[in-house]
């Protein structure tokens, strides 16, 4: 096991740290071991990847950190420390204030994720709604710009003593503003509402509050999607696959808007994804999943030069190269296991082209081979005991 | 096209819906061989035989039988439905008719009323609580609904809350007719005994009326109410695996919020079909329930009608009911436009 000491922390506090998380769903076929003991410290301000093929356990890994897994989901054992608070510990309640305020989530495809009968104004506004505070706060400045926008245009100096002495009333409610009532409160839940689209870069956002999700483009919707996640400010933001259901040059659009962000408003974001293209252009560091395990963890730069597990080799030499002549395509022989009887030990072995008696016997730990580059197979630790190759 | 386009030109096309229901209706029940002369509503004894034959004449029935469509439709169009048989002492069929439905509307009204209010809740808690207690509970009572016998049913709740509330000396339910025989006669406005009774100021009258409507308004939604709640909790179900509930939940919403405002909507779409028709076939479907409780509604008269080949009420009937359908229908796909933002007529 990894000692958290061991890992030189890039920068920064970890945020989030998941130990040994194992989590199953029970299915009439059997319990699927979605989740193999997983390891992974996230640390403050990073963007970090999550790779790997479909059915791998990387959407389970955020449904377990935001606490949404299906009904038939169950967290085996493992802990989930959120700012040095474990998770798993807490109540529905607690998760859910959480998901309000501090872990966001922009979800894979933005056509099924909006609801049809609302507008999008009714979306984004309610998360706006749930934490009173910021409301009640947010309600203050609106008032005090709009006071401020008054008093620029005040006709002589007698109204504009009056704003003043408004404002400065209002200023000395700052330590416990009221919550807005109806009406004042529709307003400054639209203007936010407008505000959170306008930092997407979505033009004429006051339209597009008034409307339905499928009067909007795929690409629309999904800058929908991140503006209701980004408008809680959280301190963590998972993107599910966010790119996979649009077309190319929209993909391109929103990765360009992701690192825009990225700068801006300087919180950890995971990226779930399959494509190692968004992670080598967005991600700090990279964990690599292979059938509910993390095989491979490492900075980004470091798993594209040097990539150590066989199945992150196997799946480099998969991606197509513009550059050289067209070849056959690479591929990994044989398939994804069947996770409600994964093979034995690494859950790799069956496709490996190194494996050897080790590998079905007993489970390679995540180690630290290289500096910040994990990874977790016999051949770094035990390779001198491999039999040769006859 | 704009909504009241839309509503136009379905108006237009229930014109065409009536009068095929008129031409399939007049032949099948005028081309089935009777006992009935159709000529008999028009006549009475008095008559003398010439005066009898230029009646008959006159009204067509001794030209062949798709001619005789012809004169009928001619009767229709200078308002002339026609009288009943004796069986219902020669009046007017419009007359008839008019009086009695009344108590079937308010009836089929109630009965919606208790579906409504009743199924959508049970099956809302039904799915929202899947697998629980709760949801066992309302399944049982919506597959009962279902599987039970009206008249059955009927007479069960009137054993129990009319004679055997009597017995152990409680405020027993009325188990016959409308109102209670010796009420005071009152203005007529609707024909419908609570609303005339409200309209009248006479609150005693409406709530006489209330309590009798309950027994047959339960009796007769019972069926309906199973059949809307399995609706409900399946459509339910099926919107609280969408996708967006998951996001919703994911913004740290309440279960109540997700539920009410992000699932219900959806979920209540496909329950309007059924509920915008359930009216219309609660009307037709109420003859046994009046029949158990003595319901002076039109159900029985037009089982009366039908089996003594009364022609003019059972073409009366058939097209009013017609047309109660068809605009209720109408009334649906516009409610679609206002629930469902994704429908644009």
């Amino acid at each position: 096991m990894v000692g958290e000491q061991e890992m030189a922390p890039p920068k920064g506090e970890p945020i989030l740290e998941l130990k040994d998380v194992r989590v199953s769903f029970h299915t009439y076929a059997g319990e699927v071991r979605a989740l193999n003991g997983i390891n992974l410290t996230l640390y403050k301000g990073e963007v970090i990847g999550l790779v790997g093929e479909s059915g791998c356990g990387k959407s389970v890994t955020a449904a377990t950190i935001v606490g949404l897994l299906p009904e038939n989901g169950e967290v085996k054992s493992g802990q989930i420390i959120f700012e040095g608070v474990d998770l798993l510990k807490k109540s529905k309640k607690e998760i859910r204030n959480l998901r309000s305020t501090k872990i966001a989530m922009v979800f894979q495809d933005p056509m099924t994720f909006l609801n049809p009968v609302l507008t999008i104004g009714e979306q984004l506004r309610e998360v706006f709604t749930i934490d009173k505070k910021r409301l009640a706060q947010a309600a203050l400045d609106y008032d005090l710009r709009r006071l401020k926008e008054e008093e620029r245009d005040a006709r002589d100096e007698a109204q504009s003593a009056k704003i003043r002495a408004r404002i400065a009333e209002l200023e000395g409610l700052r330590g416990n503003p009221p919550l807005p009532k109806r009406r004042r409160r529709r307003h400054v839940l639209d203007s936010l509402a407008a505000e959170a689209l306008k930092k997407m870069r979505i033009p004429d956002a006051e339209r597009i509050i008034t409307e339905f999700p499928h009067e909007l483009s795929g690409g629309m919707r999904q800058r929908v999607m991140i503006a209701m996640a980004i408008a809680r400010d959280p301190d963590l933001l998972i993107a599910d696959e966010i790119t996979t259901a649009l077309d190319v040059t929209i993909q391109a659009q929103i990765l360009e808007l992701l690192k825009i962000l990225r700068e801006e408003f300087n919180s950890t974001i995971m990226i779930i994804t399959h494509d190692l293209g968004v992670v080598a252009d967005l991600c700090d560091r990279v964990a690599v999943m292979y059938a509910g395990d993390v095989v491979e963890f490492s900075d980004a730069r470091g798993l594209y030069q040097k990539p150590l597990h066989p199945y992150t080799q196997g799946l480099l030499r998969a991606v197509p190269r513009l550059t050289e002549r067209p070849t056959m395509l690479e591929s990994i022989p044989g398939s994804v296991p069947d996770l409600i009887y994964p093979p034995p030990a690494c859950r790799f072995n069956p496709r490996c082209p190194y494996a050897w008696d080790l590998c079905r016997q007993k489970k390679p730990e995540l180690l630290e081979v290289e500096k910040g580059h994990y990874t977790a197979c016999h051949l770094y630790t035990e390779g001198s005991k491999r039999p040769s190759p006859s | 096209m704009r909504l009241y386009e839309y509503i136009v030109r379905r108006s237009v096309l229930l014109i065409f819906v009536l009068f095929g229901v008129s031409l399939i209706t007049f032949y099948l029940s005028r081309g089935i061989p009777s006992a009935f002369n159709p000529c008999a509503p028009y006549i009475n004894p008095k008559m003398t035989p010439s005066v009898i034959h230029g009646i008959c004449a006159a009204h067509g029935f001794y030209q062949p039988l798709y001619l005789q469509y012809f004169y009928w439709l001619h009767d229709i169009f200078t308002g002339s439905w026609g009288n009943t048989g004796t069986w219902a002492s020669g009046q007017p069929v419009i007359q008839v008719f008019s009086q009695r439905f009344p108590f079937t509307v308010e009836l089929a009204l109630s009965a919606v009323v208790v579906t409504v209010v009743v199924g959508v809740p049970l099956g809302i808690v039904s799915a929202v609580r899947n697998n629980r207690p709760v949801d066992h509970a309302a399944r049982i009572v919506a597959l009962t609904g279902i599987s039970t016998p009206v008249y059955w049913f009927g007479f069960i709740l009137q054993l129990i809350f009319f004679y055997y509330f009597l017995q152990w000396g409680l405020p027993n339910l009325p188990n016959q007719g409308a109102v209670s025989i010796g009420s005071a006669t009152i203005t007529t406005y609707s024909g419908m005994p609570i609303l005339d009774g409200l309209l009248n100021a006479n609150w005693g009258y409406a709530w006489d009326a209330f309590l009798h409507v309950i027994l047959p308004a339960i009796t007769l939604a019972f069926a309906s109410l199973g059949a809307l709640t399995r609706l409900v909790r399946a459509s339910m179900l099926e919107v609280l695996r969408q996708d967006y509930i998951t996001l919703a939940r994911s913004k740290g919403l309440s279960e109540r919020v997700v539920i009410f405002r992000h699932a219900l909507r959806n979920a209540l779409i496909p329950a309007l079909t059924v509920a915008g028709l359930l009216f219309a076939g609660l009307l037709g479907g109420a003859v046994i329930t009046e029949t158990v409780f003595n319901w002076p509604g039109v159900g029985i008269l037009s089982v009366t009608a039908v089996t003594q080949g009364d022609s003019n009420f059972v073409i009366l009937y058939t097209l009013i009911t017609a047309l109660i359908i068809v605009v209720a229908n109408l009334l649906v796909d516009v409610l679609y436009a206002v629930v469902d933002p994704r429908i644009r007529y």
